[in-house]
Formats: structure tokens, C-alpha cells, sequence
């Protein structure tokens, strides 16, 4: 009885010591968030007036905060929240307030960390605060042994330099995850400098996840003079870059690109065969219509569905294909078909 | 001039507060959905600034919600993030007069502002 009394005993006091550290430790945060609203506040409107050598004035309590390692690192979660959320002078000026409170140390040091965690978080503070300078740094995390460091300092280096930071491509052995390549996509997306030279290169990489950015970069910015370099890569021996690559040339096709299409057809798997024989409906050269038409004779009913709905994407001529088939009355023939017709006129 | 300020990232609700009373207006602010909605009757704002995603209800909430009311049409602006083109015409469907994409310059609302208010 005494035992069990005594251990709620140590249990009560111990919540009760969590609670009021707690919040002890709630009530100094809110006070360092009031103070350094402040701070960034004249921050954001301060004037420089043309001057390079412009220091943000800054309060006595503030510089004596500055002392403690957890108000620093709350200034920096704010700066880069704020760098996110601004542009023009409000954002030039919390790169100011960053450089010149030295906080690109503290950022550096967590490159050095043993934990993936703070070495990501100290690569993306360097780059939303736009630490050019230590790009060399950042730059050798690209290729790190852990995914997430490698995907945080790959999104960095393209953040600070665009285009001309995908350089990592040409070096890296590890994988781009699907997720990576997308996050890279979107950040290109808002960057002028494509350089298609550089994207010719990348497809024939050994690195497969590369060779498949490359042709996501070519179908993202319809990268026609690319067409001939994309084609050899319909043979890759893996199927996800062949399915890539059908799927790119969907978006850069000419009047040449059948051939190659229907000569690997057979060859290919199931869902790649599916997308050539739409991208054939795109295409829509009657010259194409034999060779589909001979697909309506396939044992997998996907692929006969994928035949008929690419003849009657190619309009009056491919329609007649479906009605010249010879088993255009029989089941399945009949519900495939009429499944297509249905789908074009919805 | 009264606004009505809706946001839910205390930085930017503190830049947009110091920036528009600059500029002489009347603020209330509300750090979610919910809040601002309770607050519009009271405050009755010539213009409501709104983020989208804030917790409780949303700026689209926000917006029908005001579009309901009886009276005078209150401009909004909302703010949106990169990539959210899809909710900001669901916005202007519901009838938001003007948009904003995070990020922005504090002088750009500022402009924004003042041009939908004289209009």
C-alpha cells in the first residue's frame, strides 16, 4: 500500500514538475516571439536608401537575446518563415538581418550535425536565406547517404541558382525519388534557362532516375529539337524509362514518331504497349490505322480497347477500321467498341 | 476605412497590420476562419483581406459567408499560395474581388489595397 502510495506520490510530482517547466519554457517563447516581432517588423520596412553597408538597428534587448541559442534559433525559424512569405525589399531586408547577425554560422554548423534532421533543416535556412556563398557545401550534400539530406540539398541548389544547379545530375549515383523529381519540376517551373544541350546529356545517363528526369524535363517544356536524342531511349532495357519516354514524346511528337512506336510495340509491357497505342490515337496519321486495326485482334482486352479508342480518336478513317473488323459483331468486339464510340461522344 | 484581416501565419498578419496602418486604415485581424467570421458583423469592414487554408473555416467560407450577408458588397482579396490556382477560381466564383499569390510585397497589398477601395 505504502509502495503504490509513494509511486503516485513520484508520479504526481513529476507531472507536476513537467507542467510547470512547461509552461515556464511556453511563457519565455511567447515572450522571445513578442520581442522579436519587433525586430523583424523594423526589419521588414527598414530603408536602406541605396547603401550597402545598411545596418538594421536593432534593440538592446534584442542584441542581449541574442545570447541565448534557443532565441537564435527562433529568429531564424522566423526569418525563413517570413523569406517565404515576402518578396522585394521585405525579403532582400531579412537576408539582411540574417547576414548581419551572423546567423549563416549557426546554419553552417548544422551541415556538420550527425542527424539527418538538423543537417536538412540548416540546408533549406541556407537556401531560403539565399547563402550563395556557401554553395560548395551544400553542393557535396547532393549525393549524401541519406534520401532526404540528398533531396533537401538538391532542391537548395536549384533554389539558388535555377537551371545551372541541376549540375548534381552529372554525378550523383543514387536515385531521384518520384517525389524529388516533382519538387525539382516545380521549382524549375518558375525559372527562365532551360538549357536543352545539358537535357540531351542527361538522357542517356546511366543512372536511370536521371535519364527519366531528363524526359520529364522534355515533355514539361515540350523540348521538340530534343525528339531525335528521345527516341533510342524507347529501347532501355528498364520498362519505367521506356513508359517515360512514350509518355514524353506525347508532348513532342511529329509526323516521324510512329515508326519507332509501332516497330518496339511488340516488345514492350502491357502498360506501355496501352500508352503507345494512345499516343497513336493522338498522333492520329491514318497511315497508323492498319497497324491498329491489327491490335483489335489482341488476347488482352485492354489492349483492344486501347486499339479501338486510338482508331476513332483518328476520326472518319479509323472508324471505318472498326467497322470493317471482322469481328466487330461479336462479343467482346461489340461492348469494346461501342465502350469507345460511348467515350468519345461523352 | 475598415479592413478585416485573415491570416493565420502570425509573421504575415504583423506585416500586413503594420503596413496598412501606415497607410491610415482601421484593422481588425483574426488568426483563423472562424474568428474572422465572428468578427465581420461587429466589426462591419469596407474590405476583407483573406488567406485560404486557416484552420476552423476556411477563406472560402469566409467568402460565402459574406457574399450571404444583406448590404453593401465588401471587396476581398485573398491570399493564396503558388499552385493553388484550382481554389483561387473557386475564390472568384464565390466572389472574391482580387488575389494575391504568397509571396508578396507588402507594398504590392499595399497598392492592392487602395486601388480596390477607390474603384
Amino acid at each position: 500500500m505504502a509502495v503504490m502510495v509513494g509511486t503516485l506520490l513520484s508520479i504526481t510530482i513529476f507531472i507536476l514538475i513537467y507542467l510547470v517547466l512547461k509552461r515556464k519554457n511556453e511563457r519565455k517563447l511567447n515572450e522571445w516571439r513578442e520581442q522579436l516581432s519587433g525586430a523583424l517588423q523594423t526589419a521588414i520596412f527598414f530603408e536602406n536608401e541605396g547603401s550597402t553597408q545598411a545596418t538594421i538597428p536593432l534593440t538592446f534587448k534584442t542584441i542581449r537575446g541574442l545570447k541565448h541559442p534557443g532565441f537564435r534559433q527562433l529568429l531564424i525559424d522566423e526569418l525563413v518563415l517570413g523569406k517565404k512569405s515576402l518578396t522585394g525589399t521585405a525579403a532582400s531586408n531579412l537576408v539582411l538581418l540574417f547576414n548581419q547577425l551572423g546567423l549563416d554560422k549557426l546554419s553552417l554548423q548544422k551541415l556538420n550535425s550527425r542527424r539527418w534532421h538538423i543537417k536538412a533543416r540548416g540546408i533549406q535556412e541556407l537556401a531560403v536565406m539565399e547563402q550563395r556563398q556557401l554553395v560548395t557545401r551544400i553542393y557535396r550534400l547532393t549525393n549524401a547517404h541519406h534520401e532526404l539530406v540528398r533531396m533537401e540539398a538538391q532542391s537548395a541548389i536549384v533554389q539558388l541558382y535555377g537551371f545551372e544547379g541541376l549540375r548534381f545530375l552529372d554525378i550523383i549515383d543514387t536515385p531521384i525519388s518520384e517525389w524529388q523529381q516533382i519538387t525539382l519540376l516545380r521549382l524549375l517551373a518558375r525559372m527562365p534557362g532551360i538549357q536543352s544541350e545539358k537535357i540531351a546529356n542527361w538522357l542517356s545517363s546511366g543512372n536511370d532516375s536521371v535519364r527519366i528526369f531528363a524526359l520529364k524535363m522534355v515533355a514539361e517544356h515540350h523540348l521538340h529539337q530534343l525528339h531525335d536524342q528521345v527516341i533510342p531511349c524507347l529501347h532501355h532495357p528498364h520498362p519505367p524509362v521506356r513508359m517515360q519516354t512514350i509518355r514524353s514524346l506525347k508532348e513532342i511528337y511529329t509526323e516521324t514518331t510512329s515508326n519507332p512506336l509501332i516497330q518496339v510495340y511488340s516488345t514492350q509491357t502491357i502498360p506501355c504497349r496501352l500508352t503507345i497505342l494512345d499516343l497513336l490515337g493522338n498522333i492520329g496519321s491514318p497511315d497508323n490505322g492498319a497497324f491498329l486495326s491489327q491490335q483489335l485482334a489482341d488476347r488482352e482486352d485492354t489492349l483492344k480497347l486501347g486499339a479501338a479508342r486510338a482508331l476513332i480518336q483518328m476520326g472518319d478513317v479509323g472508324r471505318q477500321y472498326l467497322d470493317d473488323f471482322p469481328l466487330s459483331g461479336e462479343y467482346p468486339w461489340n461492348e469494346i467498341f461501342q465502350q469507345a464510340k460511348t467515350e468519345q461522344t461523352a | 476605412m475598415k479592413i478585416l484581416v485573415a491570416e493565420d501565419e502570425p509573421i504575415l498578419i504583423r506585416t500586413i497590420e503594420v503596413r496598412l496602418k501606415k497607410d491610415g486604415y482601421e484593422l481588425c485581424l483574426a488568426s483563423d476562419g472562424q474568428q474572422a467570421i465572428d468578427k465581420i458583423a461587429d466589426f462591419a469592414p469596407d474590405m476583407i483581406i483573406t488567406d485560404i487554408m486557416m484552420p476552423y473555416a476556411s477563406g472560402l467560407e469566409i467568402i460565402s459567408y459574406t457574399r450571404q450577408q444583406p448590404g453593401k458588397r465588401t471587396p476581398i482579396i485573398i491570399l493564396s499560395s503558388m499552385g493553388q490556382e484550382d481554389v483561387v477560381l473557386e475564390a472568384f466564383k464565390l466572389g472574391a474581388d482580387d488575389y494575391i499569390t504568397k509571396p508578396f510585397s507588402p507594398n504590392e497589398l499595399s497598392v492592392r489595397v487602395r486601388r480596390l477601395l477607390t474603384s
